[in-house]
Formats: structure tokens, sequence, C-alpha cells
């Protein structure tokens, strides 16, 4: 019998059907494949103006990877695998590989709800627990800042979604807050104009909002002031500097004291004056010295 | 006033000096290059004018210096007289209210920036102010809004209060109150962009006159630009607006829009 099949040739053509069946299968998958990211690709046209980048690229993988999913299961059926049971013992094995990787997959749904949530994009210039840097990508599982050393800081998305951020150019203009001691003997009517005389000529300091001048209270050596000014944020560092320099000018002009800490000795009210010696001549030569009493 | 635009010849390896109020302008034609150099002052008072003085080329480090490479064909170069880059908000003396019906001009001195071109070319060597105006922040809250320049001097009611300096133009604002309600004036926002620049046979640069018509406060107002100053008789447009105006375009002039919560619509 078996001479009789080979005689008709029919193994060679069971495993010619075999061989037709696997490369309908390559086909699917290169033509799947290829289709998946033209899909993907043209999704992600078609929104960038209406989504940010995060979102493009998020609708582009999903879509990449759903249509993946669809050829890859097409051919497999083609290669005469049971999807059905295949897709069963996924199921089963997806519990299990979420277990081993809750992490990866608890760092993937913070990465939607950080992309949903659109408190920062590419671009922005993040304070993450201190470390100040620009967003350079959001992705599924970390986001990746590169701080101004240029070192790149990889935050995962779960501490993201916990962490406290500052997105420091969320919003147009910013305000710098200067906090300045001047000495008790001041005029705060003289410095409070001379300080909005400084904050009038800057060019970079906003003329609106106007700047602030709060009287903060008083210190140990110096009465506390706070002087706050605004500006365009892209100038926050350049008026940071401007402002600083120009304020300590006119101080020194006016005669505005700005104090360091000073401490007093006193050694109780019945104490002796303290012995001074007042010293006369140049080194080298022996110092004539006498005692003065205050 | 004496006309500092126009076109100049500079000879090679000669260096020419201006003086425009507090800035001072370097050009110098070197060998297949040109060097153009400013320094400006912060006194807006200032207003000092030297056109094309021959002069030592200057150094120190408080000049900004550019140089352009250039086959010697070039010989000459042409300064330009432009307006602010931003819009800018003036603010009058006193709240001025404008009835309903009504109808006011308030004349506004605005600071001008001074372009250098090289002969026969488009695209300029320098962009500068002449005096450069404090930044300011025209919106509701510090959060929505826009970035402009605030003027110094305030509107005012009759021109011929209005200093007149070389560097300074004269924009002649009309403001119109079709709406049901007194308009307030406290800071008003001149759309300078859109602006071109014409000189008086007296060499005072204005800009075309432009209508602000307030009459659907909760939707904007209404810019109209005429096609030349109305106030001046004979006028030549030496530069044009530095944008377009775009159809139905409206301005929030007065301050008086605010932003919905959550949506980019204005109420």
């Amino acid at each position: 019998m078996s001479e009789f099949l080979s005689n008709l040739g029919l193994s060679d053509l069971l495993a010619t059907d075999r061989v037709l069946d696997i490369v309908r299968a390559a086909l699917i998958l290169v033509v799947g494949l290829l289709v998946a990211r033209l899909a993907s690709g043209a999704a992600a046209r078609g929104l960038r103006r209406r989504l940010s980048a995060q979102e493009v690229m998020l609708v582009k993988r999903l879509t990449y990877y759903v249509l993946l999913a669809l050829v890859v299961t097409s051919a497999l059926h083609q290669l005469g695998f049971k999807v059905g049971v295949l897709l069963g013992a996924a199921g089963v094995l997806s519990v299990a590989i979420a277990f081993a990787s809750q992490t990866a997959v608890s760092n993937l749904i913070s990465g939607f709800f950080l992309i949903a949530e659109r408190s920062f994009v590419v671009g922005d210039l993040l304070d993450v627990n201190g470390r100040v840097g620009t967003v350079i990508s959001v992705d599924l599982l970390s986001v990746k800042v590169r701080t101004f050393d240029n070192l790149m800081l990889r935050v995962p998305n779960s501490e993201m979604i916990n962490a406290t951020i500052v997105n420091l150019t969320r919003f147009p203009i910013r305000r710098l807050d200067l906090q300045i001691g001047v000495a008790y003997k001041e005029d705060t009517q003289r410095v409070r104009q001379i300080l909005f005389d400084v904050a009038d000529r800057n060019p970079l300091c906003l003329e609106e909002p106007a700047p602030l001048f709060i009287y903060k209270g008083y210190g140990d050596s110096a009465l506390e002031l706070q002087f706050s000014v605004w500006a365009k944020r892209e100038n926050f560092l350049a008026l940071r500097n401007s402002i600083n320099e120009e304020i300590k000018s006119a101080f020194d002009e006016h005669g505005i004291e700005i104090p360091f800490p000073h401490r007093t000795l006193y050694t109780g009210s019945v104490t002796e004056p303290f012995p001074v010696r007042v010293v006369t001549g140049y080194a080298g030569s022996a110092p004539r010295s006498e005692d003065v009493s205050r | 006033m004496d006309v500092w635009w126009g076109e100049y010849e500079v000879a090679a390896n000669q260096t020419l000096r201006w003086q425009l109020g507090p800035k001072t302008l370097w050009v110098t034609r070197g060998d297949n290059e040109w060097r153009v150099g400013s320094a400006g002052g912060q006194d807006r008072l200032d207003d000092r004018l030297v056109i094309a003085e021959p002069s030592d080329e200057p150094a120190g480090d408080d000049i900004d210096f550019k140089r352009f490479a250039s086959r010697s064909g070039n010989r000459s170069v042409r300064l330009a007289p432009a307006l602010p880059d931003l819009d800018v908000v003036v603010k009058t003396t006193q709240p001025f209210f404008v009835p309903t019906r009504e109808e006011t001009t308030l004349y506004v001195s605005v600071p001008l920036w001074v372009q250098v071109y090289l002969d026969g070319r488009e695209e300029e060597l320098m962009d500068t102010p002449i005096y450069r105006p404090s930044d300011t922040w025209f919106g509701p809250d510090t959060m929505t809004g826009e970035l402009c320049y605030a003027l110094q001097t305030s509107a005012r009611l009759h021109l011929e209060d209005l200093p007149r300096r070389p560097h300074q133009a004269i924009s002649a604002v009309r403001i119109r109150n079709s709406a049901q309600s007194v308009l307030l004036i406290e800071k008003l926002k001149v759309p300078v962009a859109l602006l071109s620049l014409f000189a008086s046979d007296k060499g005072q640069l204005w800009t075309e006159a432009l209508t602000l018509e307030y009459a659907r406060p909760a939707e904007g107002t209404n810019v109209k630009l005429d096609n030349k100053p109305t106030q001046i008789a004979v006028t030549q447009r030496i530069a044009g607006p530095r944008k377009e105006m775009s159809k139905g375009f409206l301005l929030d002039a007065f301050g008086q829009l605010f932003v919905k919560k959550g949506g980019k619509g204005r109420e």
C-alpha cells in the first residue's frame, strides 16, 4: 500500500502542502508586519496635530502591537495551530508572567496615567526629588530626563506617579524671590524705593505683575525683606544674575548696609570693661602697647 | 528732525558711526567682510543724533559685534527703522472712561528698532532695539496672557503733549465704544507688530492710524487699520508690518477677556 502511495507521489504532495502552509504563514507575517508598521505610522501622522508627542507615541505603539498580535495569530492558524487552545494557554501563562513582572506592569500602567494626566511634556524642565532637568522622553516604563550636568536620569513611571514633581516651564512667566537682609539702622521706605527703582531699570523684570515687597520680620542680625520680581521663563536666570548685581551696586551707592551675623559679647552687668590693646608700629619693630579701657 | 534711515556708502576699510538716542551703531567695511557693532545705554530720554560719522573701529566687551562674509561687490548699507517685535502695552495717566457711542483718539509714542541691511539684500544684518523697553505681562492672570513691552510714557489725549524723539514713532489709536457699557481704559495693548511705518516731510515717523472698536466686550476688540497716518499730509512708507493681520482678527486690547477654565474659549 505504502509502495502504491509512494508510486502515486502522495507523500511528496503532503510535504508540498506543508511547505505551502509555511510559505503562506511567512507571507502573512511579512505583509502583516509591513501593514502594521504603515498603519501605526499613518495613525501617528494623522493624530500629530491633535495629540501631544507622548500620546501620539502611545497610539502608534498600541496600533502596532495589536496588529502584530493579529498577524502572529493568523500566521499560527495558517500553520495549523489551534488558536483557541493557544490563547487559553496564554491566559494561564499571562497570570504567571503578571506575577513575575509586577514592577514592569506597574510602571506600564503608571505610564498610561502620566501620559493621560499631561502634567509635563517632552521638553519641559522638571524638578524631580531635587534633581532638575529637561524631559527627553516619556516612555512606557520610565521618564528620561537630561540634567544640567548632562547626565541621563531614568525615573521609573511608578516612582514618577508618586513623586511630587515641579514643572518649572509650565507657565510662560516665573517669579524670582530675593531674600534680602538690611541693617536695623536703615530706613525701609528708602530701601523699598531703591529696590523698586532697580526693578524698573532692568528690562528683563516684568512691569506687570508688579514687583512685590514683603517685610518678613526682625531677624537676628538684619531686617528680613523679600523682594519678588517676575520674568519671562527664558530670562529667569539672566534676571537672577543681573538683578542681584544691580541691587548690590544700588545698596553700595546709597550706603545701605547688608549686615553679616553679629555677636555681642556680654558677660553680665557687673563685668569690668574689656581691656583693648592698641598696637602701633610695624612687624619687625617692637610694638608699643597701651591698655585702653572702654 | 534729521532723517537717520536710508542708504549709506562705506569706503573700503572705513568705519561709520551712528548715534541714535541711547544706541550707538558702527558699520565697518573690511576685506570680504562687514562688521556691525552696537552698544546701547538705558537712558530713554537720550535724544542725541549722529548720522554716519567716520570713526575708529571701537573695541570693548560691552559692544555686540557681528561679522558677515561678503564679496567685495557690496559698497553700501541701509539703515531702516522698525516697530517692536512684540505688541506694546501703554498706560493712561489716570483711569480713563469712554462712555457708550463715544470716540476718542489716544496718541502713543512707540520705541523703535533699527535694522541694518546690506545693499540690495533682503536679510538684515542686525535688528536691535534703539532703547530696550521693559517686558510686561498682559493677561487676566499669570497663567494666560501674552508677553509684551511696557511703554514708559503714557498715552496722551493731545498730540502736542507727546515727546518727540528721533527713535520713537507716533501711533494714533482711535477708540470707539459701540458697546452698551462704559469702557474703562487703564492700560491698552497696541498691536504694533501689525503696523507699518511712515515718515512725514518733517522726518517724524508715524504708524498708520488704527481704530479699536469696542462692540462686543465678550469677544474682543475689532481692529481696523487705515492705509496711512491721518494726522500728517505728506507721507512716505518706510517699513512694512512684522506680521500680517489675519481675517476676523480680534484683539484683547483692554485686558478684559478672561479665559474659561479648562478650555481655549474666552468669555
